[in-house]
């Protein structure tokens, strides 16, 4: 494969040489300084184009070709991959089963340099076409803009579904959707006007999902399959602010505990009492709706003993149809023995993976350097480090594809503080595939902006409602209440 | 006598000018810096897109580019200067095209004048300004067209551009030329076809402006610009000023232009003016915000470092709000003349030491200083990122930008530093900063070396624990005993002490002080000590093991006979030991 890549690259140079601008280059023996890095990613057939740029480069010479199509693309620093060239090569590439191969020649300080050619290799597994994550500035205790956005991930649109400015500039969480359908989704709205905004089919409403009895207001949640049920962790959530350089912050509960909702008839069904009064966050439903994955720690002082907070995987049954919880607890991943805390367990759409993200200790991951995802297979019960995937920086708050073999994680891995989307590509073995980061048409946009891409979650579809749609519901449509189911029967 | 008033009218605008440049330069130079650093002007084309993507947008875009010249207050001060003599001319010549009158020249002085005393708030924008300068400019334009077809084809296809570019401002456009159609033209059908089309037209770019910018408020999009720093606040102010560049001008069509006796219209002039001129000073005295420009000074002088103009104004006129206070402290501290002189000035308690976190972009900025300084590196990141955050119209800030590359670089999170870095090389005064930094990221040696970063490095606090409000002297605490030469930490431990009345805890960390080899104990310290150790020993000035001044311990014998046989000690000793820490102890 390397020699193929040589003899091509050197075909290619002549190509892109014989034009007589680039003569007398400098051979690199290394993979070119592109931003962002696409070297050697597997990518989906309907992803939009890699558009990338190095930037100290003067110009920029580069050839995408597969089997006998060729595309030579010129720029300053930067390279923009025309839409229909990049679906014909996509398509080309899948057809032939080859990789698309990359020659690239950079004018750097008056001198052009011939870097080592790299492939994209393209699956036919396409990935889901849209994303939707929370646009905000890594800040600690006061935000300004807010914006939930979805992207067109197999183009460059980008649209704002809910911003503050027109909801009091109020907070709002991320967005969720229920088996990555843009008719079922949720995300929390916070003020006056406040609540949970939950879209079915495009039927917008919007529900008060705190009554007496309940820890606090629902923070992490995600649907049943089934779409009827939601389960929610009630958190009391503190701040903390570390002084030693590299730590920034730390969110901590001082309490915490799990409640599954009934959407149809808007009643709270609480976790059983007869099990210890432990921190219970970040529960998910398994794949097949009779299960809740959550994150359990022993309950501990807090914060002083906050780098002891660790939690494991737990398991609990969950009876769809009586809407009730099991009465029997099993551990999944003992993560405190090995000195690690679980966080934001993500069941895979087929039921065989658990996607799970490490870190040393605490219940925030996103602010911890260190947090790695780890891969669970539900079916051999392998455990994967995800050493392809991870970086220094923290990687977590992931979501898969509908068809499992994708999935999308912020990571930090850039500069450790500003949270951009990445896609991973899980093959039928089970194997994961180095990331690459959600494209743009600047490719320097990553650079500019200032804002972090929190919680990406991929959806089937576009979503059926706005910002304006948002605005209305905050203002106009009163919550609706919800109850404490009374008596709750467990198996 | 009309070729005096006529000179005089024509070295009118350079007067008004004058006085404008005057004004910033010398009463308001700190307003004009407090505008440039919660704004940042960026030279990519990104940032005029996203600037422009708004109605109103461009003129907010200009508006930056000449605030950020506002750096150097002279400069600001001329620019404002310029501005309002401009808007001036324009309402002046708007006026003399519609009809010639020499006798009302001095009310085009009105909307200028009225600005000025706007910009006296700090929260009002340059931007504003301009908006009103462009739509007053594509007004000025419209005179310039005779053939009536043309022109109302000019005031219908400039209505939607001037929107674009200005904003709300395309009110005073739209309304004026609508007005002075409907003078022109005598018919009931070209009276009605001119409203309906010019009223449709501004609706309609409303509306389009809703349908392209979802996420703005209505009310938001109506005023375009951004004449207040607060964008949900429509201040009225700005509707008033509209009402002045539109009805002024137009009020020549009723006013008359020609006086029967000549003397009438001398009579006229000299009235007009007086009155505006009058009107106009007593406006911008009582809007002058003294106080608020002075903590606006005490807070540039520590933004530059320049601690010896901070001590001389204290000097000149004591602070009194906390944050000038704790800028005033923080100076003193640099100075190393804190433990010395810091009563000899007004204190307010710890609230003038170190303030407490106000979610607003004004108190994290000053705050984040002390924090920079004493080694809270991470504090003071956390704290100009909160009050970049906490700027109410979203744009970025500057000095903030400036800050969170420093405590990066210091932290060694190079990347991210280096972020903030490229931001700053696209600006026009903080690219040479951004460009002398650059090398240092990854260069720990450089850093080590720099005489305030590497000094930082070494002070900054090496242990992890949370910050905490109300633990200060608890971070002080720790912040010193991991270095026991950080002069800074130990000068405000006792200072937190002293202030808070915890006298019991100042005697207890004093000896933390042993390592920094004072030439002689600083003053605040001996009274401290000495007034702890009369309050528990018999014949204290005998027995006290401290190294007390002879005249420290004459001034507490009177102070002490003084209080204690006074029928007003406060009154009594005022004079003459209000710079004392025993009066602060006692009195404050």
């Amino acid at each position: 494969m390397k020699n193929l890549l040589k003899i091509h690259s050197f075909i290619v140079l002549l190509i892109l040489t014989a034009c007589g601008r680039s003569r007398g280059f400098i051979t690199e023996q290394i993979l070119p300084p592109i931003y962002p890095d696409y070297a050697g990613v597997t990518i989906p057939v309907n992803i939009a184009p890699l558009n990338f740029m190095v930037s100290d480069a003067s110009g920029l010479r580069v050839n995408l070709s597969v089997g006998a199509m060729s595309i030579n693309l010129k720029g300053r620093g930067k390279i923009r991959i025309p839409m229909r060239k990049w679906r014909t090569l996509l398509d080309k590439a899948v057809t032939l089963e080859e990789d698309i191969t990359v020659s690239l020649l950079a004018k750097m300080q008056g001198q052009w340099h011939q870097y080592l050619p790299f492939p994209w290799h393209v699956t036919r597994d396409s990935i889901d076409p849209f994303l939707s994550y929370r646009l905000i500035e890594p800040g600690y205790e006061v935000w300004k803009t807010i914006q939930l956005a979805e992207r067109h991930s197999e183009s460059f649109r980008e649209r704002i579904i809910a911003d503050n400015q027109l909801t009091g500039n109020n907070c709002m969480n991320c967005h969720t959707y229920g088996n990555q359908d843009p008719g079922l989704s949720f995300f929390h709205l916070r003020g006056p006007g406040g609540g949970t905004v939950l879209n079915r089919n495009g039927v917008l409403r919007k529900i008060d999902l705190f009554t007496q009895g309940m820890l606090s207001g629902v923070v992490y949640g995600n649907f049943h399959p089934s779409g009827r049920y939601a389960v929610y962790s009630t958190n009391l959530v503190l701040p903390g602010f570390h002084t030693k350089k590299g730590e920034r912050l730390e969110v901590y509960d001082s309490g915490s505990d799990l409640v599954v909702v009934d959407l149809d008839l808007n009643q709270v069904i609480p976790f059983p009492e007869d099990f210890p009064h432990d921190f219970r966050t970040f529960p998910v439903f398994s794949a097949s709706g009779d299960a809740v994955y959550y994150c359990n720690a022993p309950r501990i002082t807090v914060p002083d003993s906050i780098y002891h907070l660790r939690y494991d995987l737990l398991k609990i049954p969950f009876d769809p149809a009586t809407g009730t919880w099991g009465n029997k607890v099993d551990t999944v991943v003992r993560a405190s023995a090995m000195g690690l805390s679980v966080c934001h367990p993500k069941t895979s759409p087929d039921g065989r993976y658990l996607l799970f993200s490490m870190a040393h200790y605490g219940t925030f991951p996103i602010w911890h350097q260190e947090t790695d995802l780890w891969l669970l297979d539900l079916h051999s019960g392998e455990t994967d480090k995800l050493e392809e995937v991870n970086s220094p920086y923290s990687d977590t708050y992931h979501s898969w594809s509908s068809n499992s073999r994708w999935f999308v994680f912020a990571s930090k891995r850039d500069d450790g503080l500003y949270g951009k989307p990445y896609f991973c590509y899980v093959d039928l073995r089970g194997k994961a595939h180095k990331p690459f980061v959600l494209p743009q048409k600047d490719p320097q946009r990553y650079h500019n902006t200032l804002k972090s891409y929190n919680i990406p979650e991929l959806s089937r579809g576009k979503l059926p409602f706005g910002a304006s749609d948002i605005e209305h519901l905050y203002f106009k449509v009163p919550a609706e209440r919800v109850s404490i189911k009374q008596s709750v029967d467990h198996e | 006598m009309n070729k005096f008033f006529n000179s005089l009218e024509k070295s009118l605008p350079f007067v008004f000018g004058l006085c404008v440049f005057l004004y910033f330069g010398l009463v308001y130079p700190h307003h004009v810096h407090y505008q440039e650093q919660f704004q940042l002007f960026l030279t990519t084309p990104a940032f005029f897109l996203e600037m422009a993507a708004k109605p109103g947008g461009i003129s907010d875009y200009l508006g930056t580019f000449l605030t950020q010249f506002f750096l150097f207050s002279w400069t600001g001060a001329a620019i404002i200067a310029l501005l309002l003599t401009a808007m001036q001319w324009l309402i002046q010549t708007i006026s003399h095209k519609i009809s010639p009158a020499r006798a009302w020249l001095a009310l085009s002085y009105i909307p200028s004048v009225f600005y000025w005393i706007l910009l006296c708030n700090e929260n009002f924008l340059t931007g504003g300004v301009v908006s009103i300068l462009v739509a007053l400019c594509v007004w000025l334009l419209y005179f310039h067209i005779s053939k009536t077809s043309f022109r109302k084809l000019y005031v219908l296809f400039a209505i939607p551009v001037i929107y674009w570019i200005a904003g709300g401002s395309v009110i005073i456009f739209a309304l004026g030329c609508l007005t002075l159609e409907w003078f022109k033209d005598r018919s009931a059908r070209g009276r009605i076809t001119a409203t309906a089309l010019i009223l449709l037209m501004l609706g309609l770019c409303f509306f389009t402006a809703k349908m392209m910018q979802p996420q703005y408020p209505f009310a938001r999009l109506v005023y375009g610009t951004d004449f207040f720093r607060f964008p949900k606040s429509y201040p009225a102010w700005v509707w008033v000023m509209w009402l002045f560049c539109l009805i002024i001008p137009l009020s020549r069509l009723v006013l008359p232009s020609v006086f029967k006796k000549p003397q009438n219209q001398t009579m006229t002039r000299v009235i007009t003016s007086l009155v505006i001129v009058c009107m106009g000073t007593y406006m911008i005295v009582i809007n002058t915000d003294t106080a608020k420009e002075d903590i606006m000074a005490y807070d540039h002088y520590v933004r530059m470092q320049q601690w010896d103009k901070a001590i001389a104004r204290a000097d000149r006129n004591t602070p009194s709000s906390p944050l000038s206070v704790a800028c005033l402290n923080l100076s003193l501290c640099k100075s190393g003349m804190m433990s010395d002189n810091m009563f000899r000035y007004y204190q307010n308690g710890p609230e003038g030491l170190i303030p407490t976190f106000a979610r607003d972009f004004t108190i994290p900025m000053v705050t984040g200083e002390v924090y920079y300084h004493l080694g809270f590196i991470n504090t003071a990141q956390r704290f100009a990122f909160e009050a970049m955050e906490s700027l109410p119209n979203y744009w970025k800030s500057g000095r903030a930008l400036k800050r969170l590359a420093e405590t990066n670089l210091i932290n060694g999170q190079y990347q991210v530093a280096l972020k903030y870095l490229n931001i700053l090389n696209n600006t026009l005064f903080y690219k040479a900063w951004a460009n002398y930094v650059t090398p240092f990221l990854e260069d720990e040696a450089l850093i080590d070396g720099h005489p305030e970063w590497g000094n930082l490095r070494k002070h900054r606090t090496k242990t992890d624990f949370f910050d905490s409000e109300q633990e200060k002297d608890m971070m002080l605490g720790i912040l010193l005993q991991q270095d026991l030469t950080h002069y800074m930490a130990y000068e405000y431990l006792l200072a937190y002490c002293l202030l808070t009345k915890d006298l019991e805890r100042f005697v207890q960390y004093f000896p933390l002080g042993m390592e920094l080899h004072y030439a002689r104990l600083p003053y605040s310290y001996q009274e401290a000590l000495l007034y702890h150790w009369s309050m528990n020993h018999e014949d204290p000035f005998r027995t006290v093991p401290y190294p007390i001044s002879e005249d420290v311990m004459r001034n507490l014998a009177a102070y002490q006979n003084l209080y204690l046989n006074s029928s007003d000690p406060e009154e009594v000793l005022k004079k003459n030991y209000s710079g004392t820490y025993w009066y602060y102890l006692h009195f404050r």
